[in-house]
């Protein structure tokens, strides 16, 4: 059998996730204008900073126009046709996990997400998301008696609305693009943390997004705030059933990191990506940024990108206190139809700060992957240094890979470093592994695997299983 | 400038010749269509604006100037008196090789000198013996000058030329340079550019090459207000080798670009890019790189690195080196960085009882040599570029 | 005499690449406990032959059987194969970033084990053992965590391949040009272990250019190769006739005869 038959048979494989829970939901009326906003927010119950936050964004989204992309065509998204509120129907929050809904908790289950704090691994406390609205939060006890706040959004907003108040829409501005707009009139739920003063957060916090209505937009927000000399690791995963029409996902996510803090925050990100022609799929336009506001914070992103029929995401840094440093370390797989947009942004502002960027992309099928990334250093980022390394790995030869760092300077004294590279899965590499016994898809996913380490050694430990076996799955074989 | 400006410019455009008419019509009929460059064009989201619309007030130089062409071979001979191995090109073949369009959406310099020149320069060259071929080409003060030549190297002919681009004060260069390499055929390009106070550059270099031809490319510039150097190079069938070295050295306020395109139509290209540049004072450097590989293109090795200096707290350095790559089966790489000297290096010759002046000049002399040290200049006493490298520290 | 088992039969073996004819009728057969040492020039069709037993894609048999054991494997993909016990030594092991050695053998290892009806190995055991191993190659444990072949010396690979044999335990071992590129101390290293691995039970091939690897390991048989074809068979005085005379003499000898 030769490379591209074994290839192209090992990349032939459904998605797992795809089910669908039946369920009893509210929606409220499709489309978007002033009355659907305030309809939202008496929903949720908001208090009046908020109402005026949506209203004031709505207004601004209306003159915005949607951003157009060279290369990039996708069917025109009616935003009047889409559901901007859905819930699972009497969802008021549990206090007790026994009270969800059995079938929300059987769909959790069946994603490897039990809410049962006992089946859970004791060190990762979970936010789930079904929908629009935040499901269960578990741990909540033992990291508030840390001062850690962990909850949704909407449960910030009632029970500390002046934090939210002072952080929400402060790294992201209303303005900043299309969909951070409509995001900020529109958001239903996501999740908060507030990470108080000399606090190391005790475990790993993590929110599980699923969407399962099909012509429900998603647009969650997620704010984490971590005080001076505070650290935090938080872990965000995502699946959809499958449907053939394509769902918006536009969320926003803000870190504010002040001195001393470190964020690290990582990112599974397998929406359903569409049939292998190409058909439905969520469209992933997410707005992440983070800010390292403090001296000597630190803010890391890692993601692990292998869903969405369309993604363009571009997490980024900005590096305004001294000595601050910005990661970035990616994956991006595509196959069959699938197009990926993704990179980051690193603004150095501040003295001395630093920023690296690993990003590898794993184009196969008819999908196209591109890297588009900006680092810039300002003219007061006196010694900044940046060091950059994009790879990309093409299986098949119908696959598309880009490269795009736009890279500037304006300070003397810095450095930057990038390199790139491009290259595919040898013969004789193949050939190599198997005459040690290894079967085609094994070498293969272990090739992908190996291509992938330098970012894997950045997840966290519970994640970087995950990330792999996501990656072999993807791809068929498991990697042992 | 507005739109409408432009428009009215383009209209007041002189007549070229006769046979060249269609084509001019067409090229202004895109260019009203274009428009004038905008921030929100990809191509020119970095580029200063201001100082390409300041070259449409410059008058056009009128014809007799354009002929300042200057074509050296061994000595100074004169256009009509071409050895036998340089032919002239007829209207015919000029209207054959002349292309309206190129790859890549980016073809607006190309359009605007097609839309203002009304003179060209036509040559084949025909001898499988190096011939040496010198083009230098000079404005006079205050005036935008239009040039533009087409070279067709034939199956197994060897040229090595030199263009030397020079600026007067408060002029402008329109000028496009198409190179035509039929298969087996080998090209040295060397490109000296060389501007003084605030002379623009508007320059593209156009190769087309066929099989087994192996073109060379060294480009040098400094010194312009704006300057704005496209190199497009496509690889017809692949199978070809392309070297392209260049050096900026930007001064004072002056903005220096390097644009830079190549594709590969077929396997088994080769491409070494090495793009350099030097900022100093004020001033700001561009380079965007684009590598497009196709899917015919498999077994295509592509490298590419830009490498910057940036001596000066005020300067600027913007570079994108971009890769558009969909056969599998390539190697691909590029990289760049944008740094000050090295410390470690500046400290090792002081080391040796150099002081800290001469040891900068040194480790920039030699961040320069590695290109200039290809450029093969021969002998124009008006000119000497050795010396002019040597000053420019 | 005892009859010996048979690992290795190769009958009139013709295989080309790209349409190009490399092998010419090879035969060969191997018993249990012998060293061959197949001998020849570039090009001759040496480590074409040892692709071809392993089972390389890139190559067409166009006709002739190759038996391992008594079966015939003309069909099997080349991990079914190692997994029976055929083990390639390549003369340029494959560089593979990324893949971290020591998962790369773990992995090897077990597929081989579930063949023989063993128990996977885990992280923890597999460790352990193959610490033992190491020292027949005297490899540092820190190779292990490197990536497979990346940045290793050319000794440091060829070592590497030894290592792997000792790992995998195959009945039948085929060298190729395991010497090349090796220093006199990294000679003898990877001589003895490949002597140390040898046994009643196993056959080795060793495919080689010179001599020098000969007198580490002494073969039972010597073949020369030339143009896709054993022309002569001895043994290993051929090898020292060989190094006296030259291929020339002997090509010439076999065309006579």
């Amino acid at each position: 059998m030769t490379t591209k038959e074994t290839i192209s048979e090992v990349l032939e494989k459904s998605y797992p996730y795809g089910f669908l829970t039946d369920i009893e939901t509210e929606k409220i009326p499709k489309g978007i204008n002033e009355s659907i906003v305030r309809l939202i927010s008496q929903k949720k119950n908001e208090p009046e900073f908020l109402l005026d936050f949506r209203l004031k964004a709505l207004r601004q989204w209306q003159k915005m126009k949607e951003p157009e992309w060279a290369n990039l065509n996708y069917p025109h998204i009616d935003y009047q046709d889409i559901i901007y509120y859905s819930a699972p129907k009497d969802i008021e929050k549990k206090s007790s996990l026994e009270e969800v809904d059995a079938e929300i908790l059987e769909t959790f289950n069946k994603l490897g997400i039990p809410l049962n704090e006992q089946k859970r691994l004791s060190n990762v406390a979970v936010d789930a998301v079904f929908d629009s609205v935040s499901i269960a939060t578990t741990f909540k006890e033992k990291l508030g008696k840390e001062g850690v706040i962990f909850c949704s959004i909407s449960e910030a907003v009632q029970k500390y609305p002046d934090l939210v108040k002072r952080y929400l829409g402060k790294v992201v501005p209303i303005n900043d693009n299309f969909f951070a707009a409509l995001n900020s009139a529109v958001f239903s739920d996501g999740s908060f943390v507030f990470i108080p003063k000399n606090t190391q957060c005790p475990m790993e916090l993590s929110s599980y997004f699923r969407i399962n209505s099909g012509d429900t937009g998603q647009f969650e927000r997620t704010l984490i705030v971590a005080e001076e000399s505070s650290s935090v690791s938080y872990l965000e995963g995502c699946t959809a059933p499958m449907f053939d029409t394509n769902t918006l996902h536009a969320a926003v996510v803000e870190l504010v990191a002040l001195d001393d803090a470190s964020i690290k925050y990582s990112t599974v990100q397998n929406w359903y990506a569409g049939d292998k022609d190409g058909k439905g799929g969520i469209y992933n336009f997410v707005t992440k940024r983070g800010r390292c506001k403090g001296n000597r914070s630190k803010i890391s992103w890692s993601q692990v990108e292998t869903g969405s029929s369309i993604t363009w995401k571009y997490p980024s840094c900005l590096l305004e206190g001294e000595d601050s440093i910005g990661e970035f370390y990616s994956v991006a797989l595509t196959n069959n139809k699938q197009i990926a947009d993704t990179g980051t942004k690193m603004i150095h502002l501040g003295k001395n700060t630093k920023s690296t960027i690993i990003s590898k992309g794993i184009s196969a099928g008819h999908s196209k992957n591109s890297y588009r990334g900006l680092v810039q250093i300002s003219p007061k980022a006196i010694g900044a240094k940046n060091y950059s390394q994009c790879d990309s790995l093409l299986i098949g030869d119908q696959a598309e890979a880009n490269t795009y760092p736009y890279i500037q300077s304006k300070q003397k004294d810095a450095s930057i470093e990038h390199e790139a590279s491009t290259s595919k899965i040898s013969e004789d590499q193949l050939f190599y592994l198997q005459s040690r016994g290894i079967g085609n898809e094994e070498a293969i996913s272990m090739m992908v695997s190996g291509f992938c380490r330098d970012v894997f050694n950045h997840l966290p430990m519970e994640f970087a299983s995950e990330a792999d076996s996501l990656l072999g799955l993807k791809l068929e074989g498991s990697v042992g | 400038m507005k739109q409408e400006e432009f428009i009215h410019w383009i209209d007041s455009l002189e007549k070229s010749e006769p046979f060249l008419s269609e084509s001019q019509r067409k090229a202004k009929q895109s260019l009203k269509e274009e428009g004038l460059p905008s921030k929100q064009l990809e191509e020119w989201r970095i580029t200063n604006i201001e100082r390409f619309k300041r070259i449409l007030k410059i008058p056009i130089a009128n014809k007799k100037h354009t002929q300042s062409i200057k074509l050296n071979f061994d000595k100074t001979i004169n256009v009509k008196n071409l050895p036998d191995s340089i032919e002239i090109l007829s209207e015919d073949e000029i209207l054959k090789y002349y292309s309206n369009n190129f790859d890549g959406n980016n073809n607006l310099l190309n359009i605007f000198n097609q839309a203002i020149n009304n003179d060209i320069i036509g040559l084949k060259v025909k001898s499988t013996n190096t011939i040496n071929l010198d083009l230098t080409i000079s404005n006079l003060e205050k005036e935008l000058s239009p040039t533009k030549i087409i070279i067709v190297v034939e199956n197994n002919c060897q040229l090595n030329l030199l263009q030397v681009i020079k600026g007067s004060i408060l002029s402008a260069h329109s000028h496009l340079i198409e190179i035509h390499l039929k298969e087996n055929s080998t090209v040295n390009h060397n490109f000296v550019a060389i501007g003084k106070k605030l002379s623009n550059l508007l320059g593209t270099i156009k190769v087309k090459q066929k099989e087994n031809s192996n073109y060379s490319l060294i480009t040098f510039q400094e010194g312009w207000y704006l300057s704005r150097l496209e190199k497009k190079i496509v690889q017809l069938d692949g199978k070809a080798n392309t070297t392209i070295k260049s050096l900026s050295i930007a001064k004072d306020n002056e903005e220096l670009a390097s644009h830079t395109y190549v594709k590969f139509k077929g396997p088994n290209g080769s491409l070494n890019q090495l793009n350099k540049a030097i900022v100093e004072d004020e001033s700001h450097y561009i380079f965007d790189g684009l590598i497009e590989v196709p899917k015919v293109a498999q077994k295509t090795q592509a490298s590419q690195l830009s490498k910057n200096l940036l001596l000066s707290s005020k300067g600027r350095i913007n570079t994108i080196p971009k890769l558009k790559i969909i056969a599998d089966d390539v190697k691909c790489s590029h990289g760049a960085t944008i740094s000050q000297l090295e410390e470690n290096q500046i400290f090792y010759l002081q080391s040796r009882g150099i002081n800290k002046d001469q040891a900068n000049s040194l480790l920039i002399k030699g961040f320069c040599q590695e290109i200039t040290n290809n450029i093969k200049l021969t002998n124009d006493e008006n000119f000497d570029l050795y010396e002019h490298l040597r000053n420019s520290k | 005499m005892t009859s010996k088992k048979i690992i290795l039969e190769i009958k009139n073996l013709y295989a080309s690449i790209e349409n190009k004819l490399i092998l010419n009728g090879v035969n060969l057969t191997v018993n249990e406990g012998e060293i061959h040492a197949i001998m020849g020039r570039n090009g001759s069709g040496k480590s074409t032959l040892s692709k071809i037993i392993a089972g390389d894609p890139i190559y067409t048999i166009n006709k002739g059987e190759i038996y391992y054991e008594n079966q015939n494997i003309e069909d099997l993909e080349p991990e079914e194969r190692s997994n029976k016990g055929i083990f390639l030594g390549f003369q340029y092991p494959v560089e593979i970033p990324g893949v971290k050695n020591i998962d790369f053998l773990r992995v090897a290892v077990n597929s081989r084990r579930k063949d023989l009806n063993q128990s996977e190995l885990d992280t923890f055991e597999f460790e352990e053992w193959v610490e033992d191993k190491l020292d027949i190659v005297k490899m540092n444990k820190s190779f292990l965590d490197r990536a497979v072949n990346e940045g290793f010396s050319g000794g440091e690979k060829k070592r590497n391949e030894i290592l792997q044999m000792a790992l995998l335990q195959p009945n039948l071992s085929i060298l190729d040009e395991t010497d090349s590129g090796l220093d006199i101390d990294a000679l003898r290293i990877v001589a003895s272990g490949i002597n140390r691995l040898h046994s009643e039970k196993k056959a080795t091939i060793l495919i080689t250019h010179y001599q020098r690897l000969l007198n580490e390991i002494k073969p039972d048989f010597v073949h020369i190769m030339e143009n896709g074809k054993i022309i002569k068979t001895g043994g290993k005085e051929l090898a020292i006739e060989l190094e006296e005379s030259g291929y020339e003499a002997i090509q010439n000898e076999s065309k006579i005869s």
